[in-house]
């Protein structure tokens, strides 16, 4: 038995600015439903510190929010689970564009509220004008400040009904004035940029459009209720960043044409998994944003992106290509043809819009703010003034230690909240109890302005070796934490880049194949000569001991085996440790673990070689007797030989990587031939020097 | 004081509109309530105009402003401006800006009564019904079938510094009125832009914010202008936006071109672009600046197909062009 379930209504109080008053006109027109008996609860209602809004919420039914467990116990969201349980007929979700904190069912508030909505919930929500997706570069361009918190403009257009919360600036200007709008900081904090009469007013007129426009897409929609697509739109997708502001762009027209969207990447590489590592993220980021705004992707392999884009346009009914702007100066002489060139000359029939980058002051457009580490921060620490004692500092930490997740480390803020430093959990506790904060703090913590990109922050904690970086504005105040846990997979694709560093994997500088034939024999051959050079003291040192070669001949019987055993071991620990140096098993600073444990293995290993070295030799004295009288004695310096050789050689062979890394030489390249020639040229002293002690006398 | 406030002439009053697109939906109400909330706030408020019948809900409102009553003439009621200007109060409400006065009156239109007392520093407060406005009146009265012969021209209202519409509840809401409802969204947005534009002017910004679309269409001799202007007029239609056109003057154009170019600015002059002859020995520097300082959104501009020597080696116009619009979007079509 299965019934189609009526979908929600949405309806959505659009303003331009906090303080227009959405909420109280929701609530207001919400009462007036309660009153004509409709089952009405309210889920969410953003505290504004308003007590206006907090007396009339209390006329509604709560739904009580959801803890979420992850981030410390003050960070509340909606609890769509017990408003579905509870299923009432309308909900109010104050602040749709509200992001969700970490670790909760669903990043973002929108996304929730399509759930309600899906399970037949009317939700009655407020938004801003600029809190759409699409609008973010105008906003910027026009105040400066970054939308962190959007919409998709789909969910916008998807609503049943748009009421615009409308009161002109001016009687804004009033209100804050006069502090009727929400608690002084917050308005102060965006007084500067937002509430400017010029931007108030280019607001006031983008929501009014905003507002027409739906009226006018509703109006269309019930005359053609089957959308037909006779514009297509085709957005030309690089690793830019400024395809962002492409994609907006685009699907803003769209909208407005009622075109069809289409964002293509012409992948070079046969594979999309050969394109670098870096350029393939940016992409996949572009088309995980463009999934978002409801643009559908494509890729299409060529090394000719022009008539690659301008193919697909064809086969695909596309009748506009959007193409960014063209990045980098041009050409002083002979220009010939640019890529918007290309396009143009091949694309016929199409039309070719070159979107031009929306800039304030030469700066760059927002790209994601969502990757940006205001974005990701989030304000669970612990603040402490540098005057209280590290005694207090302890106790303060522990009253938070219940709600905060990052005790780790406690942060230094004087009164005007700038951060002045840092101090760890484990520095307080090991500092004198009755020293200041001030005294035991650094004051040369790293820190991350809130515009700073993820992928810098996520390098910064890699580096530091941090668990959590401060994110401060441009006055240095401190605003929250990005914690490694936030940025986790990020800073997993930057430690995989990392291993291929140290593991020397970009010796070549290229894949073998594409490396040219004379760069990979100057980059061999040099070190071919050195170590042909050192091979040379192997002479010397037999010209040394040649004296005793001659007098014990069967000395030199093994001399292949005691040099070859030599650099066997100490090859075999070289590459052990180059693997656990490239895997970040061991850092630099690990060489005395490093050597301890190499010590112990090459006596032992030593001991093990010697020991079948002895017995080869009594066995093949006892079968043939080819080793004369004192064949025991020659078995005992071989098999000490053996132990002083491995053990060289392991030692030798494990201290090399350290040694040449601090060198800044690439350890795997030449790690392994080098040990062989210093292990051959010691090794024949240690079996000479061996030798003459045990068989002096004997022998010798 | 604010921005806008210093820009304007100083000695200018200021002029906010309240909008209505159906009549009963309390513009007046909003308008007197507005009057009285200043009152009470310590400003110097009298009523200037009233409608001729006053509804039972104003009375009360009203009784607790000061009214200057219009003069009857000819069974027409007119603004008594010199009363007004004789009694010099900071604001001044006007219920009705849309009224023809009698032959014989100071001004032929009430709205220019209002235009003299808001020079004379007077700021003045009124109420408007869209189907007032000229630029509107056609289209309105498609929608609710009343003949109106008085209005206002739309560059009036164009210099409100404040313009409110007065929403209805939504709950009526007709496929008629929402479309009224539109219209009037749309008019205030142009109304606020054009404040807007003028802000920017008069500070120097060239930059274009964007909240409106306004397209600039290039003549040049080849160009497929008929599909341009098609295409524009489609998207105007849609994005509810201005175009522009303008063409840059050549030098050295064979005849055949001459023609073409003719033949062109009639087509677009017919269709009612306004075109813009622009002077200069930079085509494309001339085309920027002129979209510039119009706040352009796109450019619109033809492109042929065959590559010359020139473009082989210095690439061509257009990509120039794209190159000189920073913050300007092009648009190419085909020819």
């Amino acid at each position: 038995m299965s019934h189609q379930k009526r979908r929600g209504h949405l309806k959505i109080y659009l303003g331009y600015a906090a303080g227009v008053g959405k909420t109280y006109q929701m609530l207001e027109d919400a009462r007036e439903l309660k009153a004509r008996g409709v089952d009405v609860v309210l889920a969410f209602l953003e505290p504004q510190g308003r007590n206006d809004l907090t007396e009339r919420s209390k006329e509604f039914e709560m739904v009580p929010l959801l803890r979420v467990a992850c981030r410390g116990s003050y960070i509340e969201e909606l609890d769509i689970a017990g408003i579905l349980q509870r299923h009432p007929k309308v909900c109010i979700v104050d602040d749709l564009a509200h992001t969700n904190a970490p670790g909760s069912e669903r990043q973002r508030r929108w996304q929730d509220v399509q759930v309600l909505l899906d399970a037949g919930v009317d939700v009655v929500t407020t938004m801003n004008v600029q809190d759409l997706a699409s609008l973010s570069d105008q906003i910027w361009q026009m105040t400066g400040l970054r939308v962190r918190e959007t919409v998709p403009d789909w969910v916008f257009q998807e609503a049943d009904e748009v009421v615009m919360v409308d009161v002109t600036p001016r009687a804004l200007l009033h209100r804050l004035e006069r502090g009727v709008i929400y608690s002084l900081e917050r308005a102060k904090a965006e007084s500067a940029k937002l509430f400017q009469e010029p931007v108030l007013v280019a607001l006031r007129e983008l929501a009014i459009r905003q507002t027409a426009q739906a009226l006018e897409a509703r109006a269309m929609a019930k005359k053609q209720p089957t959308e037909s697509h006779a514009e297509k739109i085709l957005v030309d997708v690089t690793a830019d960043a400024s395809t962002a502001m492409l994609l907006r762009r685009a699907r803003r027209v769209a909208d407005y044409v009622h075109a069809a969207c289409v964002a293509v990447f012409v992948c070079p590489e046969r594979e999309f998994s050969r394109l670098p590592a870096i350029e393939r993220q940016a992409i996949e980021r572009h088309f995980h944003f463009a999934e978002n705004i409801r643009i559908d992707t494509a890729i299409v392999h060529s090394k000719d992106r022009a008539g690659a884009l301008v193919d697909y346009a064809h086969k695909n009914a596309v009748t506009q290509i959007f193409i960014g702007p063209m990045v980098g100066p041009p050409k002083r002489w002979f220009r010939g043809l640019d890529f918007t060139d290309q396009v143009l000359f091949q694309a016929r029939d199409l039309e070719v819009t070159v979107v031009a980058e929306r800039s304030r002051e030469g700066g760059r457009p927002s790209l994601y703010p969502e990757d940006e580490a205001g974005g990701l921060m989030h304000p669970g620490f612990v603040a402490i003034s540098p005057e209280i004692t590290v005694e207090e500092a302890i106790s303060q930490l522990r009253q938070h230690a219940g709600h905060v997740e990052m005790i780790y480390y406690a942060y230094v803020l004087d009164e005007a909240q700038r951060l002045v430093g840092v101090v760890s959990f484990r520095e307080l506790l090991a500092a004198d109890r009755s020293k200041k904060v001030r005294d035991v703090m650094r004051t040369d913590f790293a820190s991350v302005s809130e515009e700073e990109d993820k992928e810098v922050v996520a390098q910064l904690l890699a580096k530091r070796r941090l668990i959590a970086l401060p994110v401060l504005d441009h006055q240095g105040r401190m605003l929250g934490i990005v914690s490694s846990t936030d940025l986790a997979s990020v800073v997993q694709q930057e430690a995989s880049e990392d291993i291929l560093k140290i593991g020397g994997m970009e010796a070549l500088e290229g894949p073998y194949m594409e490396v040219t034939f004379g760069q990979m024999v100057r980059k061999r051959a040099g070190w071919l000569a050195i170590l042909f050079l050192g091979e040379m003291l192997t002479a010397t040192a037999m010209g040394y001991f040649s004296d005793e070669i001659s007098r014990a001949v069967v000395l030199a019987l093994f001399i292949p085996l005691i040099i070859s055993s030599g650099g066997n071991s100490g090859s075999q620990a070289t590459t052990l440790v180059i693997r656990a140096m490239a895997l970040g098993e061991i850092r630099l600073r690990d060489w005395w673990r490093v050597i301890r444990r190499e010590l112990m293995a090459g006596v032992t290993l030593g001991t093990i070689l010697g020991m079948i070295g002895v017995t080869r030799i009594i066995l093949w004295h006892a079968l043939r007797g080819t080793y004369g009288e004192h064949y025991l004695v020659i078995a005992l310096t071989i098999g000490c030989s053996l132990i002083g050789v491995v053990l060289f050689g392991t030692l030798a062979g494990s201290m090399l990587p350290f040694i040449l890394r601090s060198c800044r030489l690439d350890p795997a390249s030449a790690s392994a031939p080098f040990v062989a020639t210093l292990v051959d040229v010691t090794g024949l002293i240690i079996y000479f020097s061996v030798a003459s002690v045990i068989l002096r006398g004997i022998l010798l | 004081m604010s921005e806008t406030e210093k820009t304007s002439d100083s000695t200018r009053g200021r002029l906010k509109v309240f909008l209505g697109y159906a009549s009963g939906v309390g513009k007046s109400f909003r308008m007197f309530d507005e009057g009285r909330r200043r009152r009470d706030r310590g400003q110097d408020v009298v009523v200037g105009a009233l409608q001729a019948k006053v509804p039972a809900e104003l009375e009360q409102l009203l009784g607790s402003l000061e009214i200057i009553p219009t003069l009857n003439i000819k069974g027409i009621p007119v603004i008594d401006v010199q009363a007004i200007l004789g009694r010099r109060p900071q604001v001044c409400l006007i219920d009705g800006l849309a009224f023809d006065n009698p032959p014989g009156s100071r001004n032929a239109h009430r709205w220019q009564d209002v235009e003299e007392l808001l020079s004379a520093g007077i700021t003045i407060v009124a109420s408007v019904n869209l189907q007032y406005i000229e630029d509107q009146r056609e289209a309105a009265e498609k929608l609710t079938g009343k003949r109106v012969t008085q209005t206002i021209p739309r560059e009036f209202l164009n210099t409100a510094d404040e313009i409110v519409i007065v929403d209805a509840p939504t709950e009526a809401a007709t496929e008629r009125r929402s479309a009224l409802r539109e219209m009037a969204l749309v008019l205030s947005a142009d109304v606020i832009d054009a404040g807007l534009q003028r802000y920017m002017h008069s500070h120097g910004i060239e930059q274009t914010w964007g909240t409106h679309e306004r397209f600039l269409l290039c003549l040049t001799p080849r160009a497929n202008f008929e599909r341009m202007m098609a295409t524009a007029r489609r998207n105007a239609a849609r994005f509810h936006c201005d175009v522009l056109a303008a063409y840059v003057k050549q030098p050295g154009l064979s005849d055949a071109d001459r023609k073409l170019l003719e033949n062109g600015l009639a087509k677009a002059r017919e269709a009612g672009a306004q075109v813009e002859v622009l002077e200069g020995e930079d085509p494309v520097g001339a085309i920027v600046r002129y979209a510039r300082s119009h706040g352009v959104t796109q450019i619109f501009v033809g492109h042929s197909a065959k590559k010359d020597l020139g473009t082989r080696i210095f690439g061509s116009i257009v990509s120039r062009l794209v190159r000189a619009a920073r913050g300007i979007d092009v648009r190419v079509f085909p020819h």
